[in-house]
């Protein structure tokens, strides 16, 4: 192996932003395929040692661990409003926070969506797995209709706990966001069984690029990734995408929903 | 999969770390190439961890990099191209 590795000039490899850590994510979580994607922006941009990352509260909250960059950690929910006091005293820093759904969506949705109307100059990348993942896999509010969760063990009823909340349409309705993106993360299934697509990896790191961008810019960015939560949701790993693909998919289609900036296609 | 020759590499090399992996099998299904494949032996942690062949079932490794972006746990470590 390190005879053939001489051979080879590393064309892909250690990031700077990277700390080595071993993650403590469960195989195949969306989450650690995030991570590298903002270390390998921060590095392109040649920003970490002016980056501050909000911790969330949730699996996103390990990220401190893996990426070598200063890192405050919000109260429950409150990474938007941490993230615009931030950069209002220190507007030459670029601060961002991966939140989960449970964290935005639910205790957070306020500060999300007020941080979004008044178009804070901040990047806020939300994981959504449609669970709780570090809880112990009860129901989310953004939990797909008859999803079977430990809180709802016969389904989801969209009678008693409503639909799920869709949070990039809910921010998109607002005009002051300058880049509002929402990408498919997982693996997509193909007719054959044994072959995947790892799109949803390429344009997670375009997105996050660009949401950066849009934040040195002035803008508020919003990137969703639909990700997938196989221990919670008690699949195996590519039945989880599968799942994601035949059920999150049609329900939160990934796509552009602002960009103000044309920060796309350039 | 053939067992890889010991001369004559392929133009691109994976370098993965055995004991990061979990054995997810993202990797496994996205390379167009089926250049990896999990082991039957196991690491520290007890996943069945991937490997790299230079010669996959359908051919040569690309360089395409889908493993390393996809793969959660940074397992794959490096992708690199032959040097001149």
């Amino acid at each position: 192996m390190t005879a053939a590795a001489e051979l080879y000039e590393p064309k892909l490899g250690a990031l700077p932003t990277l700390t080595g850590t071993p993650t403590h994510y469960c195989a195949g979580c969306e989450h650690g395929t995030l991570t590298r994607l903002i270390a390998k922006a921060i590095d392109e941009l040649g920003v970490r040692e002016r980056t501050v990352m909000v911790s969330s509260v949730g699996c996103s909250v390990l990220a401190h661990e893996y990426l070598n960059v200063d890192a405050v950690q919000a109260p429950h929910g409150r990474a938007p409003a941490v993230m615009a006091g931030i950069k209002r005293v220190r507007p030459d820093l670029l601060t961002f926070a991966v939140q989960g759904d449970g964290d935005a969506v639910s205790i957070g949705l306020l500060e999300l969506l007020n941080a979004a109307n008044r178009g804070e100059p901040i990047t806020v990348f939300l994981v959504n797995n449609a669970i709780y993942g570090m809880t112990g896999g009860q129901m989310a509010p953004t939990t797909p209709s008859g999803m079977v969760t430990t809180t709802t063990p016969a389904g989801r009823d969209p009678v008693t706990t409503g639909p799920p909340i869709d949070a990039t349409r809910l921010v998109a309705a607002f005009e002051s966001p300058a880049y509002v993106k929402r990408v498919f993360l997982p693996i997509l299934p193909t007719p054959s069984p044994r072959v995947f697509n790892a799109r949803g990896a390429l344009e997670g790191a375009k997105a996050v690029r660009h949401a950066f961008e849009v934040q040195q810019r002035g803008g508020f960015a919003f990137v969703e990734f639909v990700s997938t939560c196989s221990v919670n949701w008690k699949l195996g790993i590519l039945e989880a995408k599968r799942y994601a693909a035949e059920v999150l998919r049609p329900l939160f289609p990934p796509g552009l929903y602002r960009d103000r900036f044309a920060v796309e296609g350039r | 999969m053939p067992p890889d020759p010991p001369t004559a590499p392929a133009r691109f090399h994976v370098v993965v770390d055995a004991e990061r992996c979990k054995g997810c099998d993202m990797c496994v299904v996205v390379c167009p190439q089926r250049n990896l494949r999990l082991v039957g032996e196991f690491n520290r942690a007890g996943y069945h961890p991937v490997e790299f062949r230079f010669h996959g079932e359908r051919g040569d490794c690309t360089g395409c990099g889908l493993c390393y972006w996809v793969c959660p746990d940074f397992a794959i470590a490096e992708v690199g191209a032959l040097r001149p």
